[in-house]
């Protein structure tokens, strides 16, 4: 069940009803209800994954309370090393067992062996990778005494399940959640306002902005050998928009239902694209996956209190897994190494040696402090976007050599051939995308662009602009239902 | 928590008439690349509008054909009415039974046929009824009918058309559209029967210049595969019929050789449309009709091919007992 469809218009507002009017005033009939929506918005996948998530959830329930309770290290160090090998072993069977056996094939292949490894039909179950990563930072954090095991069953397994956030986050912390699952919710009107405006502008990121970027972007990326490389540009900058608007879009529905439940859910994005800096950048992007990879590889690693070179490493190590996580595929991998080749440099070099000062006398050679400042921002905001589009590119392809082909592909006299008169280039995207930047620009220091906005105008006029919103989705909107990028994760 | 549900049911409304307004302007004002999921236009393909104009005037039909393209350009009223029947055409473009139902309903008691000719093209079983439903929507003059229709195929653009439509009408009408009898080497014919101007563009000479649609299509690779919902649409057509004592013959028209040899799985759909009543499919029958004379594209008949089809078609008519033939 998508978010973007009738089936989850019809299912929220029935949970939505029974929840405050069945069972306003008893706890454990909230979350009981909860969970039961939420493993019936699961089953519509697959029913049999459904004895996955409640394996997880024991698994960890389990071993949370078994190292708690161990009396001595060893002990709880067994009980948290089982939790960490079993949920990775779900992980890497479902996810990663193809790749691992398609790269011993190639490998044995390469040094003149004959490999008769059979790939194991296998079905990457939605949101394994989400709902792993819940269990695995709550034992850790049961182990390292962050917090107290929970001996209520029904709050952990909601704690895990929930379903906006069960299978493409935002990665949810014990500590943040499982407070607000132990308490009876009541009905706000401003938080239940609030959750309708995050998810009505995640509908219009998903379903105008993103989908229709897609119509260029694949078309670029299926025939970037023949196509002029300004189409490829226009492609790989779509793909920024596309995966942004995807993702942020996803997560804004997923933070604006959990509000409508009186739940606040970790916050995923703030306005990455407006970021100065590749290292700003990384503090915008899925921040519920960047703090829980600082928070539990990082930091355990020694994170920056260390040596520069071991320093160095931990980062290294850091994205080349965030990559991994991504998918099985080396695409991945590459695009993790690259961020992290680009983030130490902007670390190590950029800004260590006066090179940021020097570029900022650069370009804001004007006198007057505002537009030098003006100036500056817009370069830095820029030159990080398109570095970052440059990055997307190893994320979207199929494989590397269809990266590196895109790549050679742009690096062609036709960069600056007129990319209007490519006929993919539908003429209401333009139009669209500057509307959307503007709106994001106007709501960038709120938690996501509509909290405030318009919030000085009389009521008429905002909800005309909502109104206008829902014109826009009923215009624009992609009539085949594409499911959301962050779901094959 | 009654506040708020209030205040969402407000929203709604204003949302709606918000989206009505915006729609109005951005139909009316903006170029046709700009609105996306507004396809509403009057006398689009096929002729509809002048058909429903005629629909909504005729009486005394003894043959009603129902059905996509195929049958709006494959059945001849002019034949039918020389061997001594009144007809009338009701298909239309890209028609699915979900539009089969609707129009069965609206025109079935006004005609009182003595025969229904239900065309049905397994392709047309495959889709989701959008494209017919805005050509009904958008030339119809029964428009509070066309809500069900809307419901019924529940899509974005169908609910676009409508509301546009309905905006339309409310607010300054349509009666100032008036279909060409001709457009391009379309002719209109009475009874809705739609003629091709073959000559104009000879098929087999257009071959050399253009590929026939049917050679970039892998032969017998391909399966038919009919939506659930089409088909429950279809049998409720039959049964609305059957209620009324209405003998209905199904007919699959003939498509080029090469189209119909593309799919493998008519046993599957043949068997389907023998269930609900008399079905021929005349693909199997012996036509004589010749790839390239007969049809001007891979499925639709030409009009030499058109007289073999229909004369073939009341052959199989007259041992019903319906009509007195000459």
């Amino acid at each position: 069940m998508l978010f973007h469809t009738q089936n989850f218009a019809f299912f929220l507002t029935a949970v939505f009803l029974l929840f405050w009017f069945l069972v306003p005033k008893k706890l454990t009939a909230q979350n009981v209800l909860l969970i039961a929506a939420s493993y019936v918005f699961y089953g519509f996948w697959d029913v049999r994954f459904l004895v996955l998530l409640c394996l997880s959830t024991l698994i960890d329930f389990f071993t949370g309370l078994q190292i708690h309770a161990a009396s001595n290290e060893q002990n709880r160090k067994r009980w948290l090393w089982l939790s960490i090998v079993l949920n990775f072993g779900l992980l890497a069977y479902f996810k990663y067992v193809n790749f691992f056996i398609d790269n011993v094939i190639n490998l044995l292949q390469n040094m003149g062996f004959t490999a008769n490894l059979a790939f194991v039909n296998v079905l990457l179950p939605v949101g394994i990778s989400f709902y792993t990563f819940h269990g695995i930072s709550y034992v850790i954090d049961i182990y390292y005494k962050r917090i107290e095991p929970t001996r209520d069953f029904v709050a952990y397994a909601l704690f895990v399940s929930f379903f906006p956030l069960l299978v493409a986050g935002p990665i949810e912390r014990a500590n943040h959640l499982l407070p607000q699952l132990k308490q009876l919710r009541k009905f706000d009107y401003s938080e239940a306002v609030l959750g309708l405006k995050q998810i009505l502008w995640g509908l219009f990121k998903k379903m105008v902005i993103a989908d229709n970027c897609m119509v260029l972007v694949d078309h670029a990326f299926a025939y970037h050998n023949t196509l002029p490389a300004s189409t490829l540009a226009m492609g790989a900058i779509f793909f920024s928009f596309q995966i942004y608007g995807d993702f942020s879009g996803y997560s804004d529905i997923a933070i604006g239902t959990g509000r409508l439940f009186g739940i606040e859910l970790l916050k995923n994005f703030s306005f990455p694209y407006f970021a100065h800096s590749i290292a700003d950048f990384w503090k915008r992007w899925h921040i519920s996956l960047t703090s829980w990879f600082r928070d539990y590889l990082f930091l355990p690693l020694g994170g920056s209190k260390v040596s520069t070179w071991l320093s160095m490493r931990n980062v290294l190590v850091v994205f080349l897994v965030s990559g991994f996580w991504h998918g099985a595929s080396w695409t991945f991998v590459v695009w993790g190494l690259l961020n992290a080749l680009f983030y130490l440099f902007y670390i190590n070099v950029y800004t260590r040696f006066g090179m940021a000062k020097r570029v900022y006398n650069l370009v804001g050679g004007s006198r007057h402090v505002a537009w030098r400042l003006a100036i500056w921002e817009g370069v830095s905001i820029l030159s990080t976007f398109l570095l970052m589009s440059f990055l997307w590119i190893f994320f979207r392809a199929e494989n590397l050599g269809e990266a590196f082909s895109f790549i050679k592909h742009i690096c062609h006299s036709s960069l600056f051939s007129n990319v209007l008169a490519e006929p993919k280039l539908n003429a209401y995207i333009l139009p669209l995308l500057v509307f959307f930047l503007w709106v994001e620009w106007q709501g960038r220091q709120a938690q996501f662009a509509l909290q405030y906005f318009m919030q000085a105008y009389p009521k008429p006029l905002r909800w005309g602009f909502y109104g206008m919103l829902v014109f826009l989705i009923g215009m624009y909107m992609t009539v085949e239902t594409s499911p959301f990028i962050y779901f094959q994760f | 928590m009654r506040k708020f549900l209030i205040q969402f049911g407000l929203f709604l409304l204003f949302a709606l008439i918000t989206y009505s307004v915006l729609l109005t302007i951005w139909g009316n004002a903006l170029n046709g690349k700009y609105h996306k999921n507004l396809r509403y236009k009057q006398g689009l393909t096929g002729f509809m509008h002048s058909r429903l104009l005629e629909a909504d005037t005729s009486t005394q039909v003894e043959v009603l054909f129902l059905g996509s393209s195929h049958t709006y350009r494959g059945f001849d009223t002019r034949i039918f009415a020389a061997a001594g029947m009144r007809s009338f055409n009701l298909g239309s473009s890209n028609q699915t039974p979900l539009q089969t139902t609707y129009l069965l309903q609206e025109y079935v008691d006004r005609f009182r046929p003595k025969l229904v000719i239900y065309e049905v093209f397994p392709e047309n079983f495959e889709m989701d009824g959008v494209e017919s439903a805005v050509d009904i929507i958008s030339n119809t003059a029964h428009y509070g009918h066309v809500f069900w229709q809307a419901l019924a195929v529940n899509h974005v653009v169908v609910y676009n058309a409508f509301l546009y439509g309905f905006m339309r009408k409310v607010f300054y009408g349509d009666l100032a559209f008036r279909e060409a009898a001709k457009v391009g080497e379309d002719t209109y014919v009475l009874g809705a029967y739609v003629q091709k101007d073959f000559r104009a563009q000879p098929r087999y000479l257009m071959a050399e210049t253009m590929p026939l649609d049917v050679e970039s299509v892998k032969l017998g690779d391909k399966l038919w595969r009919l939506k659930g919902k089409q088909v429950a649409a279809f049998g409720e057509s039959i049964e609305l019929l059957k209620q009324k004592n209405i003998p209905v013959l199904l007919v699959q028209a003939p498509v080029s050789k090469g189209f119909f040899e593309a799919y493998k799985n008519y046993a599957y759909t043949d068997s389907l449309f023998a269930s609900y009543g008399l079905y021929i499919n005349f693909n199997y029958e012996n036509l004589a009709l010749n790839d390239s004379t007969d049809f001007y594209d891979a499925h639709h008949l030409a009009q030499s091919g058109v007289i073999k089809f229909n004369a073939a078609l009341i052959e199989k008519i007259k041992p019903l007992g319906l009509f007195h033939f000459n």
